[in-house]
This record gives C-alpha cells, structure tokens and sequence, in this order.
C-alpha cells in the first residue's frame, strides 16, 4: 500500500491518543519509525501489523480500528490532501457512489502500483444503494465501512451501512448496503 | 469518403463540453457540461460567450472560423464564473453546414475544477484531463513528502555534525579503526598526546603506533581480540607515544553499528591517566603511614570497600573488641554484626551519602558489640579516599575511639537536664523573684523561662510588666504592691494583663518573702499563673445562671423553687410581682411568707401537707386550686410540685409551679358542649350516618342506622359492611366501592342493603375519606334511604312504558283509520265518476254533485288529521322532484276559478315570474298549501275579490325563493286571534265552523308544510276588511330536460297493449273500477278476492302485472306477494306486482318494496297515475299501437315541439298559448281541435280591433262585456298572461273605476298585443 495510508494511520493515532501511543505502537509492531512517502509503496503487511498494534495497545478491536480509520481517512487525510479530488468526485453521496468504479479506475491508471479494490454501485432507489467490493486485500471490511460513513458525514447525510455478504461468509466479495435520508 | 453521423445525444457524451454554431453564428446546440460553466441560451451568439484567446483573429465569422479547422483555440468563457477557458477545436459538418466546437476546459489544477462545481462526471470518459489534474496534484503530493524527508535528513545531518565536532574537541584521544583493525581517523587530542599527525596514523594498527617496552602484551592482545569480535572493551594499557615518555592510558572501544547492525566502524578512545594513577599510589602509602599513627593513638582503624562490600579492621582494635581479625573479617555483614541494632541506621545512612556524594568524611557516635555481648560506645570519624573510575566512592577509612565513659556521664546529664527541662516546661505558672530595693523602688529580678509559654512574652518582655497590666487594675495593683512592700506579708494578687496576640489574660500570683541579698534588698520568689480559662468558665456559668433565671422569669406559669425545709430559694416574678417582697421572700419559709400575707391556716395547712407528702413519696403531686380574683370572677390553677433528686437520692429541692387554666377550662366546657351537639346531630340525624376503617369495618354507626336496617349498633360495630348487602353484590364492593373511596378520596351511588328482616333497601351514599395525621385514615359515610323513591321511580317507568303504547296504539288506530275511510271513499268517488258517465236527470246529477263534494270534503278532513299526525311524529316527507311551476299555479288558481264565480268574488292572479320555470321541489304540498290558502280565502268572502300576487324576493341561477300572497276582502280576523290562528284545531270565531265547516287544521298544516321546506308564513288583517296571506319558499331552479314523461298526461291508453292483469282485492267497489279502467284500456282482467286466491291463480293462468291490494282478509297482499316471489318458476317468481295501498302514511312503502312488490299506488288514483306506473312494468305492443299513434298523435304537438323555434320567433315571445284544456276536453280528437282553434281564429281579429276601440273611445262597460265574453276563450286556449288581465279589464271596466285610469289603456294595449302574438303562433301552427 502506499505511504500515505501509514500516515495516515500515524496521524489518526497521534490525533486521538498522543505521540507516546505512536510510539509505544512502533516498539510493539517492530516497525522502525520513519517518514512513509505518500506515493511510494509500502508491504501492506506494515499496514496490517500497524493496525493490528494499534488495536493491541488502544484495547480495542482491529475491526474498530480499520471502522475507525475509513472515516479518518475520507474526514482528514482526503479532505486535507485531496480534497479538490473528492470535491471533483460528485455533487452529493449518490453522485459520488455512482462515479465510485470509474473514479477507482483512473486511481488505477494514477497509482499504477497501488493495485486498488473495484466497485460495482446498484443504485436502488435515490438513496439506498449496494456496493460491490472487488478486492485482493483482505479483512478489509471495517475500513471499507469506515469510508462509507466517512463519505456520508462528508456530505452531510445519517447514512447506515450494512454487510450483506463477505468472503469470510465464503463469497467471492463483499456486498455493502448504504442508506441515508 | 464514408461520413459518420452522430446525433447530439452522442456528441454530448462523446464531448460533453462542444458546441454547435450555425452560419449566423447562433449557438443551436451545447454539450450538458458545458452548460453548467456558463449559463447559455441556445440562438445566442458565439461572441455572447466566448472570447477567442487563441489564435488571432482580426475578424470573426462562420468562414473564418471554417477555414481554421486545423488550429486549436482557447476559447475563454465570458459568462463563467472566474476564468474558464476552453481548449479544443472547431470543425465543420458538411451535411448540416454547420460548425462544431468540441474540446475541453483547461484547468490548471483541481481546485479550479471544483470552484466550477464539475464533477468526474461531466468529462467524457476518454478525456483524460481530470486524470492528469490528478496525477499533478499526487506529484504534488510526492514533493511534499520530498520536503519533509529532505527537511528531515538535513537536521539529522546537523546532528551528526555536532557529534563530530565533539569527537574532534574532546580532550580524550578519539581513534577511528575501519573493520580491519587499520586506522582511518584519530582526532587532535591523539595527535597532540602521541606526537603523531594525522597522516602518519592513516593505514596503521595501534598497536604499532604505541607499543613499548613495558607494555603489556596480554593487555594489548586483549585489545586487538576484542576489535577483532567487534566487542566493547575497557582497560588500561602503558602507551608510548612518539617522544618515549610512556603514560598510563584508559582505553574504551566500542563499535559503530549501522541502522542493520552492521558495523561500520570501530571507535576507541583513550584517557591518559597517569597523574590519577600516581595520585591513588600517594593516598595509599599517607593512608598507612596515618594508619600506624591512629592506632599508636589507641583508636582502633578501619577501612571499608565499597566495591567488594568488606571492611578490615586495624589489630588493636580487633583486640580491643575481644574479636580475633579473623573472625570479624569473616562476618557476612560484620556492621550489621557488632553495631547496636539501634545504631545501625545511622551508619547506613553515612554509607547513602557517602555514594550519592554528598559528604566525604563523617563523625559520628554509635554503640559496638563486644564479643562478651556488653556494648562500648565509639566515636567514629571517617573520610573517603578513593573512588572508582566511573567516579563513584569505593574506600572509605575511619578510627573508632571508645567513648563509653565519657558517654555515661553526657547521658545522665542529659537524663536530668531532661527531667529538670520537663519540670519547668510543664510547671503551669511563671516563677519569678521579685525585689524590693533600700530606695524604694522595685522590679523583677529573675523570670522564669515559661513565661514564654504562659503568656507568650520572652522574660526580657515582661520586665516592664506595668504596661501590660489592664488599666482597670493599675490602682489595685499598685496598692497591693505597696502594702506588701511596706509589711514585707505575702503577696496576693488577681487581675488582668493585655498581651499582644492573646487580649485579655486572667492571672493569679502569690509571693512569700525568700530571702535578703545583703544589699539591704528584700526578694521575694513567687509564682504567677494564668487562670484565664478559669474566670472564663466563671463568667459562662453566670451567664447561663441569668440566661435560666431569666428564662423561668419569662414562663407564664408561677414558678417556685424550695429547699428541703420548705424555704424559697427561688420564685420568679409571675409568681409575686412585688420585687421587694420576692426578694425578702428568698430563704424565708412558706409559712414566713402565709403569716406576712395574712393568708388563712388552712392554706399553710394544705401546702404544708402537699410539700411533705413530695418529700416523702419523691414523687410529683398535682392539683387544681379555685381562687376568687380581686373582681370576684373565679380562676382556676392547675399547680404541681416536684422533687429535685440529688446523687445520693436525697430531695435536694422541690420545684412548684403553677398555671392559669381558667382560659383552658372555659375552652374544655365549650369542646365539650360542641362535642355533644355533633353527638347530637349524629344521634338525631334522619341521614345515616356511619365510619369505617380502611377494610371497610365499620367503627361507628347513628342511630337512623340501626333503625333503618334492624339492628342495635353492638350488632353493627366491629362487623364489615360487606355482610350487610346481598351476598351476590360482595364482588363488587371492593372493586367498585372502597378501592375507589380509598383512591379518590370519595366515593358516591347507591348500593342495596339487607334489613336484618332480609328486605332489600336502596341506600344512597356519598362517602368520604378522612386522613389525620396520627390516625389511621377512616371513612365517614353519610346515606339516605331512596327504597321508596326507587320504587316510585320504578312505576314512573311502567306508566312512561305504558304511554308509549299507548301512543303506538294511537298511530296505528291513524293508519288503519285512514285505510278504512279511504278504501270506502275510494268507492264512493269510482262509482260517482262512472255514475257521471251514465244517463241521468238533473236531479241525480245534483245528488250526485253533492256526493262528490261531500266525499271529497271527507277525504280533505281525514287527508287533514293524516297530515297533522305525520307532521307531529316527525313521519312527513317531501318529494324533491322537478315541475312547471306555472302550469301547477295555473291548475290550483284555474280550480277555484269557477268557485269564485259561483259567489260573485273576483279571483285575480299576477305572476312577475316568467312563463316555462322549472322548479326542483314538491309541487303537490305547494299546490295544497295555495289551495288551502285560496279556498279559506274564496270561503270567507262574500263580497269583493282575492288576489293572489307572486313574485320573487331572491334568485341567481341555482336557486330562487318564490314569494306569495293571498289578499282576500272577507270577513278578515280579529286582531286577538291573529297570533293563535296557526294554531291546531283554532279557528278564528267559535262560529267559524258552524258557519263556514273546516277542521281547523289547514292553517297549521300549511304553516309546517312552509317552515318544513325552509320557508315562513305571516297573515295581516283588519276584522271586517279581509284578510293578507303571505308565505315565501326557497326552491332550487331546475331545467326541462329534468321533467319526467309521467308529468306529461298520456295520449294513448291502448298503448301498452292486450295484457292479463291480476286484480287482488277484496272490495267490489274497487274491484269494479279497476275491471273498468283497465277494460277500457284494452286489457283482459281477473280478480282474485284475497292473497290466498291470487297466489292459486297466478300458478294456473297467465298473468302479465297484478295490482295487489294490501289489507285483505285471509291473506294478505304482502305475505301473498312474499310467496310469489318464492315459487320454483322463475316467470311466475318475476312477475311484477304493484301495491294497491288506501295507506298513506308514507312511512309503510319499504315494506312493500321489502315484500318484493315493484311499486305502489296510493288510493284513491287517477287514470293517469294507474297508466304511468303500470307502463313502467308493461312494454308497450309495437304492432298494436303503431297505427293508433300516427291516427291519435295532434300534428300541433310534433308542431310544437319541432317548431318552437320558428313559432317563438315570429312573435319574439316564447309561446303564449297552451291547448292542453281543449285536448283534454276533445279527448285528443284533433278534429275537435282544430274545429276549437278556427272558432278562436275567426273572432279573435274582430274582438282584438273592438277591444282598442273602447278603450279609445273609452266606453268601458261595452269593454267589460266584451272582456267577459273573451275570457272563457282566453282561458280555454291557455293564454296564461292574459288570465288575470282579462278579469282586470272586465271589473274594473264594469265599475267605472278606471274611467281616468291611464293604466287601463295600457292593460288594453298589452292584452291587444298579446292577442295578436297569438293570432300569428295560431296561424302558424294551425295553417288552413
């Protein structure tokens, strides 16, 4: 994954529980401290051993912390350093969930090495949607709907999220359900 | 060339931004995108919006802009928020000849995209410029990042910088080995302490730059060991350095690890510590040397290792503990050993700061064991003399010289200055001397140090103790002094000092003469003591014996305290006002106190006696005492006396007090009258009254109680209410009495109660719950026996019961009244219509005009009292159907026409309303209320005329109320009977009925006909002068197409054809005039004479329709329509039946309907009525009735109707007669008809011109002869709007009234006019 996750990570934890919790997350995931450059790619496995640490030492559970991390993510690490991409991304959330499989695309065709999930979007009725999650990563689940969430608060909607089926239900991808009002 | 043609859906996908310019370089299309930069309109100009930026142009037009294809433009968007410029290129579309701009915005970065509201969306999906946005922007993001990293790196590097310069600065050789071993840097403090230049070290070992002769080589090889293994090292080598003068060096080495833990370099640094090392030597060998003097001193030495943790101890001194050096040497913890293990600590914490390094030498004193167990004390001194390397404390030395006599004696010292400094501290005064010198004066010699605790003054303080002294006390004091001093007796003194921080002291102080200094001065010793505390206490017991005192002083009651012997030691001024007195009284007697007031023996006698039985039974006594006032009124005291019981429980005094209860007593008899009079009114009372406890106990009963059910109150007290009521209520009680009593706080009904003689009593209650503090709650209940109001109550029902069917009993009496008169009237009037049609003389003709008349005024009469019940019982109903509102006004008017002529009256009629109004409503009460109104009005005139006036107060297009009014000359109504007149059963005079007959109902039944439809009716009269009628109804306004065919007379009664009707009817009259009817219709008829016989027939012949009478003997028609209904044949089952009913009350008609019965027709009918209904159920017999129409059909009539028009606009009115009357006369025959209207025709032109030459010539009788010979004319030809005026012109012209009337010529005028209208209709529809 690209740096720029493990920042984010670092600035999430730094944010909520201070500078000597990051550090003590280091020591505890073996992971030297350092700088992630944003678009350089990193192990994933640094990714999921920071979140599994993260939830070690914080006491709660790695699902919490990927739900967690999805909204940080849309909240502060998109709206502060791509939020002109996320504003050109769509008007309002079905808009933006719409344009969500192209947008991955051209992510694709920008981050060549980021290998990024791909979405199918139903678009049930004007605000009730499903979206199909197409990725090689997994136990990615919580983070996914921590993006959702996230991209709900982000245009001002109560939106629930629900997992219709996940590959750890033995299906081949997960299936989300998004509905606000 | 192949052309591909996209449509503009596409090319607003393909290109959501393009545009499309025609030749007049109008913008006719535009991509959705493109739309939301700028706000266009399509047919607007290019140059409304955009600026071409790129390339020049000096003229912009189609053709240029078409010869550019081949450029790119930038083109900037003027209506844009901001700058937005569009990049892209035109190209010309051949087959539409027109220009198409496809392209994108260029933006330079995201935010720009985003200002513009664009979304991923708005690009088509291979216009990668978002894309590249975004790819710029993660550059962007990547440079960032550069930043931070190279921000970062460049503090490190400065870090690293730092640390150099420090390896290049330290005063300690720094050497830098690469990983063989080989020198690659040494710093300037090697260089300057070996003489070596950098140069000359490069590429060596350093071992072969600084090996000497007496260098160890172990120690060297250790050294190249542990580079070699990368290792750290610490040790101590001799170097050589370059000039030969070897030194002692201190050598660390340690390798330099990268971030992988590879080593990159091996650091080493080198101390010279030669100076420290000869300095250690120095302080060892001065150490021995001061050791052997110690110990020749007789102090024992010893040393202690820090490091190794062992101590070693000087011989003497071993010798001196009775310890041999071995043994003490191979003590685990010798200190801990042989110190007192009170003294331990003390050693262990010089130990602590010896290496924190807070001291380097100490003195101190602790006690040694010896080995016989006794204990020595020593004194101990010690100092540090050396120290690790790292700096830390590692030997300590010290003497131990034995102490413990000199110890013995600091102790006992110590003990008594302990106890002597215990005594002062604690002596709780000051002791001082006080010294009176030769010359007079005197003054503190000596005071005591515990001044300062007594009095917070240091001894110096206090010398001049005079200023302390409380100004109040200066004289006494100085006289004290004084006398002492002149009688050198002791002194004695109490007063007060103000000291600072304390205020006010209390002192004692007491001195003696001690001793003469032999100065000729005397000394007295004294001791002062603070007795503060003590007069405080002093002075709170005071306080609180006045606060008491006070207290019983301010009690209301009398109050005296005596002594065992009966001697007052106190009485407050409640008791004896007189202050004198009571004070002469304390400690006198009380019979001291009797003898001075003169109070009689039997009075001391009494108290005496009270007093002593206190004594001795140590108990409280108490009684009342009755005084006479001064004003002779009686008080009364409530008095009691009480022993104070001392310790030992002897009477230490005895407390007397009284009260005035004269107050409380006159309260008491009234609580007690009262009491007695609620008892009263309890006992006494009619009501029943009762309390019971929460469970419904009852805890009190009246007296009305028991008498009431039976029993005494023992029987009733203690027992629940509930086994006073029946047995099968208990249920209820609970739930329905007391939880909600409980609840609500109150409760009322009625509930049954058991007489104990087991009768059943109706009890009215209204309970209440009582809540007092301190009492359990209870509820009181206050009832009243309603047995015989119940019952009454009871029979009331049963006589309402009875009245009801009474009142039923009264309406069906009505209706079967109205079925046996109608039925028999029905009869009379049949028969009399065909009787009529018979040959007869002139006198039966009059007989049998009299029957008719009477008939009909009979059925008027009952037809009255029907209404008057229907209307009463709220049972009337009205039809809501649409009718010609003239011809039904001209009909009732046209009926009492002739009436008025048979008595000499004028019937004058004016309508302001229009000819054809249809009105929605109920013609037939209208026609009865104006036939009521008209006939009392004909009836009670004798001389003069009725008019009947119409007009209309209000109308729009939907509704209209229809005013009129009857105005007649008659007898008129006295002013008294105006009010009453619609009134039932009134008539104006007692004589009116025997004179002029009549129910005196129709008033009253017009009058709620009238108010019922929503109108009003009012009468005006003078008595003797006639009387005005005037009544309004509102009406809804309907069209013709509303009216039904049946309101439209029949024109042909064979129409329907042969049928087979069943007549079932019992009566033979009826039976007769239905055969007739129908007979004459053509129709095949058979009679069944009851229910029963009909149902028989209709199952063995044929029938088409029966007419079914309803009331018949053995069956009747409903039960035997009920049957029908239900035979097997579905024909028979279906045949129609229609209801013969002499039953009007309308109420009755959903029975028949409920029956199965198809209509009904109310007795007696006419032959039109009988014709409509039964045409509804028969269809008419083409084969039979086609020719009969073409013969019986009037052409007027399919004149009329086809020609309206053409007749109305000839004359410009609508048409203005009507030949309904002459029909009916001719029996349709247009022979008649037509002779009729052709008499008229020729008289009508020759009356028209005599007319206008009266009335010109103004010869009004010939005028009203020839008015009077039209008239039966003008009404026989339906001339409506002439009726009236024609009679107008024919009485008035006949009373000469209107010789100056110019009124009349009009009249004439109009009616001439008229008639000519006429002629022309006439001759139009009837042409020769």
């Amino acid at each position: 994954m690209y740096g720029i996750i493990n920042t984010s990570i670092e600035e999430l934890v730094i944010e909520k529980f201070g500078a000597p919790t990051w550090e003590e997350i280091l020591i505890k995931s073996g992971i030297k401290k350092q700088i992630f450059l944003s678009s350089e790619a990193y192990d994933d496995a640094i990714t999921y051993q920071l979140a599994s640490s993260t939830a070690d030492v914080v006491g709660v559970s790695i699902g919490d912390v990927l739900l967690e991390f999805g909204k940080w993510w849309i909240l502060h690490t998109c709206q502060k350093r791509y939020g002109s991409m996320l504003k050109t991304g769509g008007g309002d959330l079905a808009e933006f969930l719409i344009g969500l499989p192209s947008f991955h695309s051209r992510v694709q065709l920008m981050y060549p090495k980021l290998s990024p999930p791909e979405f199918k979007v139903e678009k049930l009725k004007d605000q009730y949607f499903k979206v199909h999650y197409y990725s090689k990563r997994p136990a990615l689940q919580e983070f996914m709907r921590g993006l959702l969430l996230g991209l709900a608060t982000y245009f001002k909607v109560n939106a629930t999220v629900q997992l219709l089926q996940s590959r750890e239900q033995g299906f081949e991808y997960e299936i989300f359900e998004i509905s606000w009002n | 060339m192949q052309s591909i043609h996209l449509n503009i859906k596409q090319w607003n996908r393909l290109f959501p931004f393009f545009f499309l310019l025609n030749e007049e370089m109008q913008i006719v299309a535009l991509g959705d995108s493109l739309e939301k930069l700028g706000h266009f309109q399509l047919g607007k100009k290019f140059d409304d919006y955009f600026v071409i930026s790129r390339p020049k142009f000096s003229n912009i037009g189609f053709s240029e802009l078409k010869s550019s294809i081949d450029k790119m433009f930038f083109l900037e968007i003027k209506t844009a928020k901001g700058h937005v410029v569009l990049r892209g290129q035109f190209e010309f579309l051949e087959d539409v000849q027109q220009l198409i701009f496809v392209g994108s915005p260029w933006f330079t970065n995201l935010e720009e995209v985003a200002d513009q509201a664009i979304v991923q969306k708005d690009f088509a999906k291979h216009d990668a410029s978002l894309d590249l946005l975004h790819v710029l922007h993660a550059k962007e993001m990547a440079e960032e990042d550069n930043k931070v990293l190279l921000h970062q790196i460049s503090k490190e590097r400065n870090n690293f910088r730092h640390f150099a310069i420090v390896a290049e600065e330290t005063v300690n050789a720094g050497i830098l080995l690469d990983n063989t071993g080989k020198i690659q840097w040494v710093n300037r403090a090697f260089q300057q302490m070996n003489g070596y230049q950098l140069e000359d070290c490069i590429g060596n070992s350093i071992g072969s730059l600084l090996t000497g002769k007496e260098t160890n080589p172990q120690t060297l090889q250790f050294i190249e060991s542990k580079i070699k293994e990368n290792s750290f090292f610490e040790c101590e080598i001799l170097n050589y350095p370059l000039n030969g003068n070897p030194y002692w060096a201190k050598v660390n080495g340690q390798p330099i690890l990268d971030e992988n833990a590879e080593v990159l370099h091996y650091f080493i640094l080198q101390e010279d510590v030669t100076d420290k090392k000869s300095a250690v030597e120095k302080i060892r060998m001065a150490e021995d040397r001061w050791r052997f003097a110690l110990e020749g001193a007789g102090a024992g030495v010893w040393e202690h290792d820090f490091e190794t943790n062992k101590s070693f101890f000087s011989e003497l001194y071993v010798n001196l503990l009775g310890y041999t050096k071995q043994e003490l040497e191979n003590m685990d913890d010798v200190w801990k050993s042989i110190l007192h293990p009170e003294d331990y600590h003390i050693i262990k914490e010089y130990d602590h700061q010896y290496a924190e390094g807070i001291i380097k030498q100490h003195k101190t004193e602790y006690r040694i064991k010896k080995k016989d167990g006794t204990y020595i004390w020593v004194m101990d001194r010690g100092m540090l003399i050396s120290k690790t390397s790292f700096g830390i404390p590692k030997t300590i030395i010290g003497t131990h010289t034995d102490i413990t006599d000199l110890k013995l004696v600091e102790l006992s010292l110590e003990q008594s200055e302990k106890q002597l400094r215990s005594l002062s501290d604690n002596m709780p005064g000051v002791l001082y001397e006080y010294v009176f010198n030769e010359n007079g004066e005197s003054g503190f010699k000596f005071i005591g140090k515990t001044i300062e605790k007594v009095l917070g003054l240091c001894a110096e303080e206090f010398l001049d103790f005079k200023k302390s002294v409380h100004p109040d006390d200066q004289n006494r004091l100085l006289e004290a002094v004084k006398h002492t001093n002149l009688t050198n007796e002791p002194f004695n003194f109490e007063g007060r000092l103000i000291v600072p921080n304390r205020g006010i002291v209390w002192y004692s102080t007491s001195s003696s003469f001690s001793y003469d200094d032999g100065n000729g001065s005397r000394v007295f010793t004294g001791l002062m003591i603070d007795i503060t505390e003590k007069k405080l206490a002093q002075e709170r017991l005071e306080k609180q014996r006045m606060f008491y005192e006070q207290v019983l002083n301010s009690i209301p009651s009398d109050i005296a305290v005596f002594d065992h012997e009966h001697r007052y030691l106190f009485i407050n001024p409640i008791a004896i006002k007189d202050n004198e007195l009571r004070q002469w009284m304390i400690g006198k007697k009380d019979e001291d106190y009797c003898q001075y007031k003169n109070k009689p023996f039997s009075i001391v006698e009494g108290r005496r006696k009270i007093f002593n039985q206190v004594i001795e039974s140590k108990k409280l006594v108490a009684w009342e005492e009755t005084l006479t006032a001064a004003n002779g009124s009686k008080e009364f005291h409530f008095r009691n006396m009480y022993p104070v019981i001392n310790s030992l429980g002897n009477v230490e005094m005895v407390i007397g007090y009284g009260v005035n209860i004269t107050d409380r007593k006159r309260i008491e008899d009234q609580v007690r009258i009262n009491e007695k009079r609620y008892r009263d009114l309890f006992n006494y009372s009619q009501a029943l009254i009762c309390t019971h406890d929460q469970n419904g106990v009852l805890l009190s009963v009246n007296p009305s109680i028991c008498e009431t059910l039976g029993y005494t109150a023992e029987e009733l007290i203690g027992r629940p209410l509930m086994s006073f009521i029946p047995e099968r209520e208990n249920d209820n009680f609970r739930a329905y009495y007391l939880d909600i009593v409980m609840k609500e706080g109150k409760s009322k009904g009625v509930f049954r109660a058991l007489h104990k003689n087991g009768k059943k009593l109706f009890l009215l209650y209204q309970n209440y719950l009582v809540e007092e503090e301190g009492l359990e709650p209870y509820v009181i209940g206050f009832s009243q026996d309603i047995t015989e109001r119940i019952h009454a109550e009871n029979e009331l029902l049963l006589a309402k019961q009875i009245t009801e069917n009474v009142s039923k009993a009264k309406e069906i009496f009505l209706a079967n009244m109205s079925h046996e008169i109608r039925t028999p009237m029905n009869g009379i009037l049949g028969v009399a219509n065909l009787l009529a049609k018979t040959e007869m003389g002139e006198a039966q003709k009059n007989y049998l005009k009299l029957i008719k008349e009477s008939a009909n005024n009979l059925l008027v009469i009952v037809n009255d009292v029907l209404d008057i019940e229907k209307i009463t019982s709220g049972k009337f109903e009205f039809e809501q159907i649409p009718f010609r509102f003239a011809d039904k006004l001209n009909s009732s008017i046209q009926s009492f026409q002739y009436k008025a002529e048979e008595k000499g009256i004028q019937l004058n009629y004016f309508s302001q309303l229009e000819e054809p109004l249809i009105l929605l409503g109920d013609p037939y009460r209208l026609i009865q209320i104006l036939n009521n109104l008209l006939n009392n009005a004909i009836k009670f005139t004798a001389r003069g005329k009725v008019t009947v006036n119409i007009f209309s107060s209000m109308r729009d297009e939907e509704n209209i109320v229809v005013e009129f009014t009857v105005q007649d000359t008659g007898i008129g109504i006295d002013g008294s009977k105006l009010e009453t007149i619609f009134e039932p059963f009134v008539q104006a005079s007692t004589d009116t009925t025997r004179k002029f007959g009549g129910t005196g109902l129709g008033l009253s039944i017009c009058k709620n006909l009238i108010e019922m439809q929503g109108g009003s009716i009012s009468v005006e009269s003078k008595y003797g002068e006639g009387t005005v009628f005037h009544f309004k109804l509102p009406y809804k306004i309907g069209a013709t197409d509303m009216l039904a065919q049946e309101d439209q007379a029949p024109e042909d009664y064979s129409l329907i054809g042969e049928k087979r009707i069943l007549i079932a009817e019992d009566v033979e009259l009826n039976q007769f005039i239905a055969r007739q009817i129908l007979e004459s219709w053509g129709m095949e008829v058979a009679v069944a004479a009851n229910g029963k016989i009909a149902v028989e027939m209709v199952q063995k012949q044929h029938f088409d329709l029966i007419l079914m009478d309803i009331q018949m003997p053995e069956m009747d028609g409903i039960e035997a329509t009920e049957i029908i209904r239900k035979l097997d044949d579905p024909k028979l089952a279906k045949i129609p039946i229609i209801a013969l009913t002499a039953n009007a009350l309308k109420g009755d008609n959903h029975l028949y309907f409920q029956a199965g019965m198809n209509d009904y027709i109310t007795k007696p009918y006419t032959e039109e009525k009988l014709y409509s209904v039964l045409s509804k159920f028969l269809p008419a017999n083409p084969l039979a009735t086609l020719p009969k129409v073409e013969v019986n059909k009037p052409a007027s009539r399919i004149l009329v109707e086809e020609d309206h028009e053409l007749l109305t606009s000839q004359t410009g009115d609508g048409l203005l007669y009507d030949l309904t009357m002459v029909r009916q006369i001719g029996k349709g025959n247009p022979d008649f008809i037509g002779k009729m209207v052709a008499l008229f025709l020729d008289q009508l032109p020759n009356d028209i011109v005599k007319l206008k030459e009266y009335a010109d010539k103004d010869e009004w009788e010939a005028l009203s002869k020839l008015a009077h010979r039209m008239k039966p004319s003008i009404e026989g030809m339906g001339i409506h709007s002439l009726k009236t005026i024609i009679r107008e012109l024919e009485t008035r012209s006949r009373n000469n009234e209107s010789i100056r009337d110019v009124e009349m010529k009009k009249l004439v005028a109009f009616t001439c006019e008229t008639m000519e209208k006429v002629l022309i209709q006439l001759r139009i529809e009837f042409p020769k």
